[in-house]
Formats: C-alpha cells, sequence, structure tokens
C-alpha cells in the first residue's frame, strides 16, 4: 500500500470520531426529535450505496468492453462497497422509522427499489463467490443488468406503493444541519475512497499470488 | 498452506453479515416488545373520541437506544470491515514476499 | 440471414422436443403443482382472497419459467450443443433470439393453460378483456425470458448454476413482476380502467425493449472466453 494510506486511515478514524461531537451540535428536528439525527450517518450511507453500485456498474461495462482485469477488480471492490454501504442504510433506516413513524418497515418507493438494488448487488458477491472460473464476466454482464435496470424498479415501485415521504429535504436544509450532513457525507466518501483502494489492492495480490503460483506449476 | 481461491473476503463478510442481521433481529424484538398499542389495558366504554397531538411521554418509544443503536451498528460495520481486509492483505502480501524470495533464490 | 439462423435454431429445439414433449409436460405439470400449492396456503374458508389471483399466476410464471430456462440450457450442456451452436455461422445474437423465442413459445403454451386455471380457482375474472390479458401475459414473459435466457446461457458453464439462475434473476425481474401483477389485477377489477392497464403494459414493453438490447449486446462479450 502506498505510504500515504495509513495516515489517511488515521485521518479517517478522527474525522469519524469528532462526527458524533458535531452532530450533537446540530439543532433537533422540531418533530422528531432526538431520533432524526440517525439522519447524519443514514443518508451519506446511502449515498455511498448508489455511488459504489454505479462505479461498479461502470467499470463491469469497461471490463467487458476491454478485458482488462483492472475494471473487473474495480467492479468486485465497489460491489463490496454497495453491499456494505447498503446493509447501514438498511438497518439504519428502520432503526429511525420504528421511532419517527410507529414501523419498522414500509414498502415505499425508494426503501423497496434499494432492497431490490441491494439484493442485485448481493447477487454480484455471490455469483463471484461460487460461480467457479469464469464467473468476472458473467459477474460484469450481472451488474450492467442491475444497473440498467435502476429507473424500471424505481417507476414500479413508485406507482405500485404511493407513500412518498419527501425528497427534497435536503436542499432546504439549515445550516446548522447542512454542515453536519456534509461532514459526514465528506467522511463517509473519503472512507469508501480509501476501503476501495484496499480492497483493490487485496484483489491485485491475490492475482498476483495465483499468477506466480501458475508459472511454478508450469516450471515443475 | 496455498493461498489461492476468489473473493477472499466475502465469506468473513457473508459471516458480519449474518451476525449483524442476528444482532439487529434481536435488538428489534426487545424493541417491539411492549409497544403502546400492546400496553394499553381494555378501555372502558367510549362515547366519543378525543384526539391529541403527541403520545403521553409515558407511551412513547425511548429514542436514544435506537440512535445509539444506529451509530454503534455503523462504526463497528465500517471498522470491522477495514480490520478484516487490512489482516487479509498482510496474509497475502507476506506469502507474495515469501514467494518472491524462495523463485530468486532457486 | 439472421431471421434463417433464428428459425433455424428454433426449429431444432421444436423438433428435439416434440419427441420427448419433457419439457412441455413437465413445466406444466411443474406450474399446476405451484397454483395448488398456492390455493392451499391461500384460500380461507373456501375462498380465495381480493386480487389473489394474479399474484399467483405471476409466481408461478416466475417459477416454472425459472424450471424450463434451467431445464433448456441442461439439456444443452448435456449433449453438448451450446459449443455447436457458439459455432454457427451465422451472427452471435441469432442465437440468442433463437433460444429466446423457444422459451417464449414453451411459456406462452403453459400460461394458455394455467391463465383459465388460475382464473377459475382464485375466482378472478381475468379472461374480461382478452387482448389487454394476452397483451400484458406475453410482454411480462418476454422479458422475464429475455433476462433469463440470457443468464442460463451464461451461467451454463458455471458451478451451482442451478441456484445461481434465480439468485441473479429474481431481483432483475422485479420490475416485470411488479408490473404484470398490477396490470393484470387492473384487468381482473370490476370497474375496468384502459389507462392503467396501458400504464403498466407500456412499462413492460420499455423493459422488453431495453433489455432485449442489452441482452444482444453483451451476449457475445458474455460467451466468448
Amino acid at each position: 500500500m502506498p505510504k500515504w494510506f495509513n495516515p489517511a486511515i488515521l485521518a479517517c478514524g478522527v474525522l469519524f470520531a469528532v462526527s458524533p461531537f458535531v452532530i450533537a451540535n446540530a439543532p433537533y428536528e422540531s418533530t422528531m426529535g432526538l431520533v432524526q439525527k440517525v439522519f447524519y450517518y443514514h443518508m451519506p450511507s446511502a449515498w455511498v450505496f448508489l455511488t459504489a453500485s454505479v462505479v461498479c456498474g461502470i467499470a463491469s461495462a469497461r471490463f467487458l468492453a476491454t478485458g482488462n482485469a483492472r475494471h473487473d477488480r474495480t467492479a468486485l471492490a465497489a460491489a463490496e462497497m454497495a453491499v456494505l454501504f447498503g446493509l447501514l442504510t438498511l438497518v439504519t433506516g428502520p432503526l429511525w422509522a420504528r421511532k419517527a413513524w410507529g414501523q419498522w418497515w414500509i414498502w415505499d418507493a425508494r426503501i423497496t427499489s434499494s432492497l431490490v438494488g441491494w439484493m442485485i448487488a448481493w447477487a454480484y458477491l455471490i455469483l463471484r463467490q461460487y460461480g467457479g472460473p469464469g464467473s468476472e464476466k458473467l459477474a460484469a454482464g450481472l451488474a450492467l443488468f442491475g444497473m440498467a435496470n435502476v429507473p424500471f424498479i424505481y417507476v414500479s415501485v413508485t406507482y405500485w406503493r404511493t407513500i412518498h415521504p419527501a425528497t427534497t429535504v435536503v436542499p432546504k436544509l439549515p445550516f446548522s444541519m447542512g454542515f453536519p450532513l456534509m461532514f459526514c457525507l465528506a467522511s463517509f466518501y473519503f472512507l469508501m475512497f480509501l476501503l476501495m483502494k484496499l480492497r483493490v489492492r487485496v484483489a491485485e495480490q491475490q492475482a498476483r499470488l495465483d499468477a506466480i503460483y501458475l508459472s511454478m506449476d508450469e516450471e515443475a | 498452506m496455498r493461498i489461492t481461491g476468489r473473493t477472499s473476503v466475502v465469506r468473513p463478510l457473508f459471516r458480519v453479515i449474518a451476525v449483524a442481521v442476528l444482532v439487529v433481529s434481536g435488538f428489534s424484538r426487545t424493541m417491539a416488545g411492549p409497544t403502546p398499542l400492546l400496553a394499553q389495558e381494555q378501555p372502558k366504554q367510549q362515547e366519543v373520541f378525543t384526539p391529541i397531538d403527541q403520545l403521553p411521554p409515558q407511551e412513547q418509544l425511548p429514542a436514544a437506544p435506537l440512535l445509539v443503536g444506529a451509530y454503534a451498528f455503523v462504526l463497528l460495520m465500517l471498522f470491522g470491515y477495514l480490520f478484516i481486509v487490512s489482516r487479509r492483505l498482510t496474509v497475502i502480501q507476506q506469502e507474495v514476499d515469501r514467494l518472491d524470495r524462495d523463485t530468486k533464490r532457486t | 440471414m439472421m431471421l434463417r439462423a433464428i428459425w433455424l435454431i428454433v426449429r431444432k429445439d421444436l423438433t428435439v422436443e416434440v419427441r420427448s414433449r419433457e419439457l412441455a409436460y413437465t413445466t406444466l405439470f411443474f406450474a399446476i403443482s405451484c397454483v395448488l400449492v398456492f390455493a392451499f396456503s391461500l384460500v380461507q374458508e373456501g375462498r380465495a382472497a381480493e386480487g389473489v389471483g394474479a399474484g399467483v399466476l405471476w409466481m408461478t410464471i416466475m417459477f416454472a419459467g425459472n424450471l424450463a430456462l434451467g431445464r433448456t440450457f441442461e439439456r444443452e450442456r448435456q449433449s453438448e450443443t451450446l459449443r455447436a451452436l457458439m459455432l454457427v455461422p451465422a451472427p452471435r445474437p441469432a442465437v440468442y433470439l433463437g433460444k429466446l423465442a423457444g422459451i417464449v413459445l414453451l411459456l406462452v403454451l403453459t400460461e394458455a393453460i394455467l391463465v383459465p386455471l388460475v382464473a377459475l380457482l382464485f375466482q378472478a375474472e381475468l379472461l374480461a378483456h382478452l387482448f389487454w390479458l394476452v397483451s400484458v401475459v406475453i410482454a411480462g414473459t418476454l422479458g422475464f425470458a429475455a433476462v433469463g435466457t440470457l443468464f442460463a446461457a451464461m451461467l451454463v458453464r458455471a458451478r451451482s448454476r442451478d441456484v445461481l439462475l434465480p439468485v441473479l434473476l429474481y431481483p432483475i425481474t422485479v420490475p416485470v413482476i411488479i408490473a404484470g401483477v398490477r396490470g393484470t389485477m387492473a384487468i381482473a377489477q370490476p370497474e375496468f380502467e384502459a389507462d392503467v392497464v396501458r400504464f403498466w403494459l407500456l412499462l413492460l414493453v420499455a423493459f422488453d425493449v431495453v433489455f432485449i438490447t442489452l441482452a444482444l449486446w453483451t451476449f457475445e462479450p458474455v460467451m466468448t472466453d
């Protein structure tokens, strides 16, 4: 790993350690009170989940087009990010909803679409793990289909179920709430970047190891 | 010991996810237990319904456990993943270095 | 050239199928068993819940379709004809379209028996507007089969292919099942609204167009080593 990596991880850790204090200074939301503060971790998780899914789709398309293994490794790391941050979103959401709406889960458009998208990312990892040799290309195909599916899932689920919490919350946030949100967003994206770098490195070294063993077998 | 095989972090990641699901489902069961609805005793014959804006304080869910639970879960998962992947990298890196040394020697 | 190749592939599958009739009978039987299982699960006091018929129909199509896809390509794998198909001097997309046509044919034949059966057992007025029903069912089947044919072909040489096909297929075909069920429910409504059915039908058609196009692009790179 490059020399800046460990200090960067430390810096990221500091950001996360500081974040509860930044969030504590934000004002309470008038109707939801204390529990609304889950928002500062829930929304960045959701954004990173979506970003990671898009990165996976694009890297998969490039892998299918060029055959370069580097894109495949990026796609794999991005899929793991999507599953990780998607899980965080899908767990923090219900914890918030239980208090704010009285129910753990509601079948509204965004939540259901996120669940389906998360399952596609998970299916990608299952395919890579258990599909045997040659599953890289198959998984890339799946990621491509998954990404193309996003508008269809969103439209179909929207009209399937009609509970719409407002999607205009973020632009209207006052600075006292906007700043902690941006702080957490920056921390989450920073962490995602570092984790992806680390994961891609693991995949590279794994590939190098496989190549060494292969050449040893050929010599023998 | 030969370290081969595909996505080496996926299995530990699945294990972490399985633990997380168990923890959260257990947590949710404790939280879902005495809901305000279930805690009500049988009301006597009511003539008229009186609306109020908020549930009386003794019937509201405490927010703090949900909030703390959410934050703890996030931080645990994120840094747990970081730890698992770093450890995997160290192991693989050592193996690669060892093989490099061996092949240079021969 | 392309159309001829597609027709030859369809004819090959039909010839094999007509001789054994294995896929047709097993798929049909499985579909009817599915309907029975759903009936036992969902019918209470002799009556099914409102609107359940549409859901049962589409769940059965998905399960039976999954089985049919797996079996079709298993047959190719066992006789090692898939490699022969890939060596055919025809554009690769023709192979995909030929297999797709065969699967759609099989599923439509099954649905021809399934739809009246579900309408009967679940007291759903499915057959009231036949044109809309046929359109929705065929558009949905086409969407499901388009994605399924590509994935099943991709998985032919993979390990754990039997369990991986539904794992990959079901999340991707969520829009198909939502639109199919909602469209069918709208058809079975006593107060029939053509606009609602049209909306879901158009969504299905858009899905079909996008995903058949995507599959045609990705079939070649994914199937070649």
